[in-house]
């Protein structure tokens, strides 16, 4: 009796795993241009052209229909060159720019693009975003490393110090930031540890939305190597949406599950990660595999 | 515009009455009435040059200036100290272009203009209390601007501060906090209340008389009406406290005063407004 109860439970379990997780976040329709624009400038621009500036008016197309969907836990890698429209997809995403047209629902929050929200509730409620610079990913480097990470809960109205005190230490402290260093100005930190206070700011009231953009970017080997593993460990357990941006192959098949690859702000080509890098079929995808050290 | 010869005809000087001319002091004026409409909200105006430096009390006296009348008696303290110097020019030119009195005792006074301190006699309902305002608005220096420091006010949203009040804890331990402790004016509006010291924050929670503040290099009034609920912010298991000099002042032996040490004879500390000092030891008449 127990015996069956129990296969039954791993097997429905093992049912659900199977299920694509419901999507958290739901990206359609995303367009960003920069310039004034024309109506020729999405024929002109695009992997056919190999350009994503307009011939005609001089405007870049950065996102062109951009639409995907990211599970709750599931991370999403974006892979693309420089220019592809990857990093214009993370800040669309983080309310740094506003796009033409396009939504970004949400669950629980609705369209991120919408006006009655604001940009602070954004940064501080729904995405959070860990970047190499700490200033765009809004942390004050004159505000000690504690108060960084704070600001979130007490921008959801946290009044407790004690309490606040107590989830910030244990957040830093789980990603090796030691205790002495808790309340130093964040300005002292080197670029990895400044990545540790941002994790530390996103996991300590873990928001929907978590954008990451180039982890390991700026970071000497060794120390990527350490900062992979943390990622790896952060992404796994968060339970939001996840989406990292990285030109580094090696470190989207590390840490995405999933991938889509941008080239001249269209979507070239998704799926698996195994199966796009093993069996790449774009071209540029498959230019992109090819041309990794 | 009026001529100097029809000023001279209208007040029989060529002064215009108090300083300002009559637009110049309705414009204020109707600045102080929305502000008292607005408790702690900053409300902007004109700010006029004055013959003192903005930063040196220009604001407060554009308010007193507005407001004062030839019956009202004038008492201006610096740091409580009606002997200063800024303090002492800025009472003469009230006092002289508007034809007042002046005193330096606090229950004497009908309007008291005030750097830094809420005179240590507690005012009452007929007084008027004008506070010099330096920096208005406390979300200003960590928003980066103006105007996302006043869209944060509009949106209510007072992390900013916040922040600054976890920095504190965290760096200083908290209970230390410098002067101009920003306050929650009836629950809802963040107001920067001039650097008063920790002493004097509590101080302004329920006052029977309105208080007036300008700020001059900034443009700014504000006000807080007679009963206004002012808090300090501060975490709810985080109590506002107040350093204490654990010293009877040297003059009066007051040990509830707000007293500072002095520079003169380091070692000894004293109360801050010499007028309630003075009054302590003053003959009882």
């Amino acid at each position: 009796m127990f015996e069956t109860a129990e296969r039954l439970t791993t097997r429905d379990g093992a049912l659900d795993s199977l299920a694509p997780p419901p999507p958290a976040l739901v990206v359609e329709n995303l367009t960003k241009r920069f310039g004034g624009g024309c109506p020729r400038c999405f024929q002109l621009t695009g992997p056919e052209t190999s350009t994503s500036r307009c011939g005609e008016c001089g405007s870049v197309v950065a996102l062109h229909e951009v639409a995907l969907e990211v599970g709750s836990g599931e991370v999403l890698g974006v892979a693309g060159e420089s220019g592809s429209g990857k990093t214009s997809l993370l800040r669309c995403l983080h309310r740094d720019l506003v796009p033409e047209t396009g939504r970004a629902l949400v669950t629980g929050v609705g369209d991120l693009f919408d006006d009655s929200l604001s940009d602070r509730r954004v940064h501080t409620e729904v995405a959070v975003l860990v970047h190499q610079s700490s200033a765009a990913a809004g942390l004050s480097p004159s505000l000690s490393a504690e108060t960084n990470v704070a600001e979130r809960l007490l921008a959801t109205g946290s009044r407790s110090f004690g309490e606040m005190h107590l989830r910030v230490g244990e957040a830093l402290s789980g990603l090796e930031v030691d205790r002495d260093r808790h309340a130093n100005v964040l300005a002292t930190f080197s670029g990895g540890m400044q990545q540790r206070v941002q994790l530390a700011r996103a996991l300590v009231q873990p928001p929907p939305v978590l954008l990451l953009d180039e982890p390991t970017t700026g970071l000497d080997p060794s120390v990527q190597a350490a900062s992979l593993g943390l990622l790896q460990e952060v992404v796994d357990d968060f339970g939001g949406a996840t989406i990292i941006v990285s030109h580094d192959l090696r470190v989207l098949r590390l840490l995405c599950p999933r991938i889509t690859v941008l080239r001249f702000g269209r979507i070239v080509e998704s799926g698996l990660t195994d199966q796009v890098l093993e069996d790449p079929h774009h071209p540029y995808t498959q230019l992109l595999v090819s041309s990794q050290l | 515009m009026m001529s100097v010869t029809e000023l001279t005809k209208l007040h029989g000087s060529p002064e215009p009455y108090a300083y300002l001319d009559e637009v110049s002091k309705r414009e204020v004026r109707r600045a102080i009435l929305k502000a008292l409409a607005l408790p702690g909200h900053q409300i902007p105006f004109s700010s006029r040059e004055m013959p003192i430096a903005r930063g040196w009390g220009s604001g407060a006296l554009q308010v007193t200036l507005s407001v004062v009348g030839p019956d009202d008696i004038v008492k201006v303290i610096d740091q409580g100290d009606d002997a200063s110097l800024n303090a002492q020019a800025m009472r003469s030119l009230i006092a002289t272009t508007a034809e007042c009195e002046q005193t330096t005792r606090t229950v004497e006074a009908t309007i008291v203009q005030s750097r830094h301190r809420i005179p240590e006699i507690p005012l009452r309902s007929d007084q008027l209390l004008v506070l010099q305002v330096p920096q208005p608005d406390p979300l200003r220096r960590l928003a980066g601007n103006a105007a996302t420091a006043a869209a944060l006010h509009a949106e209510g949203d007072h992390t900013l501060a916040w922040l600054e009040r976890y920095e504190d804890e965290v760096r200083r331990g908290g209970g230390a906090t410098g002067a101009g402790h920003p306050v929650m004016v009836n629950g809802a509006v963040l107001m920067g209340p001039s650097p008063i010291p920790p002493y004097d924050i509590p101080r302004l929670d329920d006052l029977p008389h309105p208080v007036l503040f300008g700020a001059g290099r900034l443009a700014r009034v504000m006000a807080l009406p007679p009963h206004s609920h002012v808090r300090p912010l501060s975490f709810d298991d985080r109590p506002f406290l107040i350093p204490d000099a654990g010293v009877a002042c040297a003059g009066c032996n007051s040990m509830t005063s707000h007293r500072i040490e002095s520079t003169v004879r380091p070692g000894t500390w004293w109360c801050s407004d010499t007028d309630y000092c003075f009054s302590n030891t003053r003959p009882k008449s």
